[in-house]
C-alpha cells in the first residue's frame, strides 16, 4: 500500500526531532558536582496532584471514599487552592514553583506563537540547534554543540533550599524540562518530549486507514499496513536524521507474526520479542534508532495490539527517551533516570504520557486509554515507593499526572447533561472518583512515612470542569469586528491562514490567550502602541458580556488584561494582551485554539475530550490538605512555595510578596 | 561436549552452591581472583618468560627513543616501527598461554552466566515460554505441562516463526521442570527456577538441538534429541545487574576488569612476565 495517510503536524515534528537528536548528538555531560549538605532535621513531602478538582474532592470525602485526606483535613487542614490565570498545566505548575505570575516566569500556554511568523513552539523548553554545520554531500556533521533550554523564567524554590544546603528531591516537576539541575536528584516531568521532539506522536498501523482519512490526526500518525503471508511488516519513523541534508526519518521496523488461531500476534523488534494478546498492551519495547552503524540512539516503545479481525490495528505509543540511556538529559544527576529504571524498571519519560490525544481521534477506546493510565499509574507509584523509601531528610516533591489526562477524556461520564454523552457513558461514570480514591492510598503511604517534625502537602494545580459548549474566539473577533477574513474558506485552515492582516486588529491562538495585532511586534501590526490599553479593555469588556444563545448564560466569565492582571511584563513578545476565563462548562473551540475562523462562534462540544480547566481561574480551584497547620498559611498556588520555605525557616521567597 | 559439561555443571554446582547466600560480587571477585591466578600460572609455566621480558625492554626501549628523539622524524618513525615489530612478538610469544586460558576461562564465564548471569521468574508473574517446533507442527501441536505452574490463556502457534508461545505462571518458588509434549509423544524437558526474591541458582534460558555453539553457551541441560520434534525451548529470565559503585553492571565486566587488575597486581610478587 502506499504511503502515510494523514499528518498535520509530522514535518514540523520531524524536524523539531531532527534539531533535537542534532541537540543530543553533540550534547555535553552535565555532570552533577558533589554538594554538601546540612541535615534539615526534617521531612517536607509535596504531592503535586494535577487536576485534582476542589469540588469532587468535598463530594469524595463526605462519601467517606478518601480516608487518608480526611485525616489530613482533621489534622492540619484542607482548602481550595486558587490557580493561575491562566489556569493551565504549565502556567500553574510554572507558577507554584518560582511564586511568580506568568508576566515574569514567561510561561503563558502550552504552546507560544512567534509573533513574526505565528509558527507555534513548545512553550517549557527550546532546542538550539548547533551552530555551524560541514556539508559533505548529503552529509551534514555539526561543528559546535546545540543545546537545550528551559525556557521557564525566575529562581526554583528548591534552588533556595539548595542555596541553603538543604536536600531536594524533585520528581517529574512539570514545566522542568530539561532539569533545573540545582535539585539533588530530579526527573524531568510534563514537558518533557518525545524523542520527535513534540508532547507525544502515537503511530496507529492499520490495514483499513481510510477509516482514519477525514479525521483531524494531530498528535499521531495512521500508518498503512497489511497482514502477507501471516505476517505485517512496518516500520515506525522517529525524528530525522541529523547527520543527512535531507530530512530523512530514522525508521526502527518490526514485524507481527499472526498466529494460527488469529488471536495474538508476536512481535519481533531487532532481538526483542512480545507476545501480544488482542487488547492487550506490551512491556516497554527497547529500540535503537540507527543513528551511526555502531551507535544506535536508544529508545523505548509500548505497542497496543487492538484488532486483528476484521482488519489489522496495532498502536505504538510515542518514541520515549530510554530511561537507561536517554538522549537528553531528563535527570539530576544524569543517571538518577537509570537508577529509577534499574530499580522499578522502564517507565514513561514523555511528560504526558498518557494518550489523549489518541484517544480523541478514538485511535484509542475508553478501555484501551484507561488501560494505559493504569500502566503510567503503576509505574509512577511503584517509583514514588522507591524515592519515599529513600528520603531521608529536606523536601520531596513527587508529581502524579495520570488523573488530569484521564479527566479530560471521561468527565462526560459524570455529566448526563453533556451534549455528548449517551447511555455507554454512564458504564465510566466511576472512573474518575476510583483514581482519586486509588491517590487517597498514595497519600496514605506517604503519612506512614512523616515523623512528628514532618510535613506533607498534597496540593493541585487546578481543578476541573465539564467542558460542553465550546467558543471559537477568532469567530468571536470577527463577528465584533476584530478580525477580517479575506478568504473564508481559507480561513477554516489552521494557522490564521484567510485572515486579512490589513485589517485585524485581534486575533486568538492557544485556549486562552487574545493578541493585538501590534505594530512593531506582529509581522503585519496595524494596532499601534498607544493603542493597547485601550483596545485591550474594549475587547475584554465586550468578551466579559457575551452569552451563550443556546443557554443564554453568560460565556466568558472574566477577561484579564493582562497589562494589569501580572505584576511582571518580562515577556513582551510571547504574551498575549488578554487571557480569556471562560464560564464554567465553556472553553475555547479546538479549532479556534489552532488558528482557525469557524463560520459559527458556539458549537456544541462532541470530543471525548469532555473535561477541562482552562477557564476562569475561580471556577477551578485546586485543592491544599496538609498534615498539620502552615507556619505561614496559604490559600493560592503562587504563594504556597513560599509557605513551604517557610517550614524550613526561609522567607523573601518571591510568591511571598505577590498580592492576591 | 555433552559429558564435559555433565561433569562441570557438578563441579561449578559443587564451588558454587555453598556461595549462593554471599552477596553476588564478592563471589565474583573470588572467581577473578581464582581465574587471574591460573592465567599467571599458565603463562609461568607455558611461555618463554625470558623472551617475553626481553622483547617488553625492547619495548620500553623503542618508546623511549620516540620520547627522547620526538623532533627526528626519522627516528620516530624507525622508533614507531620497532614498537609494532616487538608488539607482534610480543602477542606471538604469548600466543601459546593465551589459547591455553582461553578454554577453560571461556568454559568457567559459561558456568559463571548460569548462576549469575539471570535473576528470577517469580511465583504470580506470567512468563512466555517459547517451543521452537521442528519443521511443520500442522494441526497437531504439542501441550506443555508442569508441576507447579498454571497456564494463563490458550497456547499461541506462529506458522512464520515456527513457535509454539504459553503463557505460565509459577506458583511456588523452587525448581521445577516443564514438560513439552508434542502429538507423538515425545517429551522434552525444561528446567525452571522459580525464585523467591532475588536469591542466586543456575538458571538456563535455552535448551536447544546440538550444537557446539548452544553446548558452550548454555552447558546447563543436555541437549534435545533431534528426533523429539521440538528445536528449542526458551525461558525469558530477566538479566542479573550487579551493584558497583552505585551502578548496575553485568557481573561478565566486572568479572574481567578484576582478573586483569588482579593479573597485574600480583605478577610482580609472583614473579610472572606478563
Amino acid at each position: 500500500m502506499g504511503g502515510r495517510v494523514v499528518t498535520q503536524m509530522r514535518p514540523r515534528a520531524r524536524v523539531a526531532g531532527g534539531v533535537l537528536l542534532a541537540v543530543c548528538a553533540l550534547a555535553l555531560a552535565t555532570g552533577c558536582g558533589g554538594r554538601s549538605h546540612v541535615v534539615a532535621g526534617r521531612k517536607v513531602i509535596v504531592l503535586g496532584i494535577d487536576g485534582f478538582d476542589h469540588e469532587l474532592t468535598r463530594e469524595l470525602l463526605a462519601a467517606g471514599r478518601l480516608p487518608n485526606l480526611a485525616r489530613l483535613a482533621t489534622q492540619g487542614g484542607f482548602s481550595p487552592l486558587a490557580t493561575s490565570t491562566p489556569p493551565l498545566s504549565p502556567v500553574a505548575w510554572s507558577t507554584f514553583i518560582t511564586g511568580l505570575d506568568p508576566g515574569a516566569h514567561g510561561i503563558f500556554d502550552f504552546i507560544h506563537r512567534e509573533p513574526d511568523t505565528l509558527a507555534s513552539f513548545l512553550s517549557t523548553s527550546r532546542t538550539v540547534p548547533p551552530g555551524r554545520m560541514l556539508t559533505l554531500g548529503p552529509w551534514q556533521f555539526p561543528l559546535s554543540s546545540g543545546r537545550v533550554e528551559l525556557l521557564r523564567g525566575g529562581e526554583a524554590f528548591w534552588e533556595v533550599l539548595e542555596g541553603r544546603g538543604i536536600e531536594t528531591t524533585i520528581v517529574r516537576m512539570p514545566a522542568n524540562f530539561p532539569p533545573s539541575g540545582k535539585a539533588t536528584r530530579e526527573l524531568s516531568g510534563m514537558g518533557t518530549p518525545d524523542m520527535l521532539g513534540t508532547y507525544g506522536i502515537f503511530t496507529l498501523f492499520s490495514s483499513k486507514p481510510d477509516v482514519f482519512e477525514r479525521r483531524d490526526v494531530s498528535g499521531g500518525v495512521i500508518q498503512p499496513i497489511d497482514v502477507i503471508d501471516g505476517v505485517a511488516r512496518g516500520k515506525i519513523e522517529g525524528p530525522s536524521h541529523p547527520y543527512r541534508v535531507t530530512p530523512t526519518p530514522m525508521t526502527v521496523e518490526f514485524a507481527a507474526h499472526v498466529d494460527a488461531s488469529g488471536q495474538a500476534v508476536q512481535l519481533v523488534v531487532g532481538d526483542e520479542r512480545r507476545v501480544l494478546e488482542v487488547g492487550e498492551w506490551s512491556s516497554w519495547v527497547p529500540v535503537g534508532l540507527p543513528l551511526l552503524p555502531l551507535q544506535p540512539l536508544p529508545g523505548e516503545v509500548r505497542f497496543l495490539l487492538k484488532s486483528l479481525t476484521p482488519y489489522f490495528e496495532l498502536y505504538v505509543s510515542p518514541i520515549n527517551f530510554d530511561p537507561h540511556a536517554p538522549a537528553l538529559p531528563i535527570s539530576t544527576p544524569e543517571d538518577y533516570a537509570a537508577e529509577l529504571a534499574d530499580a522499578e524498571g522502564r517507565y514513561y519519560t514523555q511528560g504526558m504520557p498518557e494518550d489523549t490525544r489518541a484517544r480523541n481521534v478514538e485511535a484509542l477506546t475508553a478501555d484501551e486509554l484507561l488501560a494505559q493510565a493504569r500502566i503510567t499509574a503503576d509505574e509512577n507509584r511503584r517509583q514514588f515507593r522507591y524515592v519515599l523509601d529513600g528520603f531521608r531528610d529536606g523536601l520531596l516533591f513527587y508529581y502524579f499526572g495520570h488523573v488530569d489526562q484521564v479527566s479530560h477524556v471521561m468527565w462526560r461520564s459524570m455529566d448526563p447533561d453533556h451534549p455528548a454523552y449517551t447511555e455507554a457513558d454512564a458504564q465510566y461514570r466511576a472512573v474518575i472518583g476510583d483514581l482519586y480514591v486509588e491517590m487517597d492510598a498514595v497519600v496514605g503511604q506517604a503519612m506512614a512515612a512523616l515523623g512528628p517534625n514532618d510535613l506533607l502537602v498534597v496540593m493541585s494545580d487546578h481543578g476541573f470542569a465539564p467542558w460542553r459548549r465550546a467558543v471559537n474566539v477568532n469567530s468571536w473577533l470577527r463577528d465584533h469586528g476584530y478580525l477580517a477574513v479575506t478568504n473564508a474558506r481559507a480561513a477554516l485552515e489552521p494557522g490564521l491562514a484567510g485572515v486579512d492582516w490589513t485589517k485585524t486588529r485581534a486575533y486568538a491562538v492557544g485556549l486562552n490567550g487574545v493578541y493585538l495585532n501590534l505594530q512593531g511586534r506582529e509581522a503585519r501590526g496595524i494596532v499601534p502602541p498607544a493603542d493597547v490599553a485601550r483596545l485591550s479593555a474594549e475587547i475584554a469588556a465586550a468578551m466579559e458580556g457575551t452569552r451563550d444563545p443556546a443557554t443564554n448564560a453568560p460565556a466568558i466569565t472574566k477577561a484579564f488584561v493582562t497589562a494589569t492582571a501580572f505584576a511582571g511584563r518580562a515577556y513582551p513578545r510571547i504574551e498575549p494582551d488578554i487571557v480569556v476565563g471562560y464560564a464554567r462548562g465553556t472553553r475555547v473551540a479546538s479549532d479556534s485554539a489552532l488558528g482557525i475562523v469557524a463560520a459559527e462562534v458556539f458549537s456544541d462540544n462532541r470530543e471525548p475530550w469532555s473535561g477541562d480547566h482552562s477557564m476562569d481561574p475561580a471556577h477551578v480551584p485546586g485543592v491544599l490538605f496538609t498534615s498539620r497547620p502552615l507556619k505561614v498559611p496559604s490559600d493560592r498556588l503562587q504563594t504556597l512555595a513560599a509557605s513551604i520555605l517557610a517550614e524550613f525557616g526561609v522567607t523573601g521567597f518571591p510568591g511571598a510578596r505577590s498580592t492576591p | 561436549m555433552t559429558l564435559v559439561n555433565a561433569l562441570l555443571v557438578r563441579l561449578a554446582d559443587a564451588v558454587l552452591a555453598p556461595l549462593a547466600g554471599l552477596p553476588p560480587v564478592a563471589v565474583v571477585a573470588g572467581c577473578a581472583l581464582g581465574s587471574a591466578l591460573a592465567v599467571l600460572a599458565v603463562m609461568r609455566f607455558t611461555s618463554n618468560q625470558a623472551a617475553l621480558a626481553a622483547v617488553k625492554r625492547r619495548i620500553h626501549a623503542a618508546l623511549l627513543e620516540m620520547r627522547l628523539y620526538n623532533d627526528d622524524l626519522v627516528a620516530l618513525v624507525r622508533a614507531q616501527g620497532e614498537v609494532l615489530r616487538h608488539n607482534l612478538s610480543y602477542v606471538g610469544l604469548s600466543l601459546v598461554p593465551l589459547v591455553i586460558t582461553a578454554v577453560p576461562l571461556t568454559l568457567a564465564i559459561a558456568q559463571l552466566q548460569a548462576w549469575y548471569g539471570y535473576t528470577g521468574i517469580t511465583p504470580g508473574t506470567p512468563v512466555v515460554v517459547t517451543a521452537a517446533v521442528a519443521g511443520n507442527a500442522g494441526a497437531a501441536l504439542p501441550r506443555l505441562e508442569g508441576a507447579g505452574v498454571d497456564l494463563a490463556g490458550p497456547p499461541r502457534f506462529f506458522p512464520t516463526l515456527g513457535e509454539m508461545t504459553w503463557r505460565v505462571v509459577p506458583r511456588t518458588p523452587g525448581p521445577t521442570t516443564l514438560r513439552v509434549v508434542t502429538a507423538g509423544g515425545a517429551v522434552v524437558e525444561k528446567h525452571l527456577y522459580v525464585s523467591a526474591g532475588d536469591e542466586v541458582a543456575r538458571r538456563s534460558p535455552v535448551r536447544e538441538l546440538p550444537s557446539f555453539v548452544g553446548q558452550l553457551l548454555y552447558p546447563s541441560e543436555p541437549p534435545i534429541e533431534a528426533a523429539a520434534g521440538v528445536a528449542a525451548i526458551h525461558l525469558p529470565y530477566p538479566e542479573r545487574l550487579l551493584p558497583v559503585a552505585g551502578q548496575a553492571v553485568h557481573w561478565l565486566y566486572v568479572y574481567l576488569a578484576l582478573t586483569l587488575a588482579f593479573v597485574l597486581l600480583l605478577r610482580k610478587p609472583l614473579g610472572v612476565v606478563v
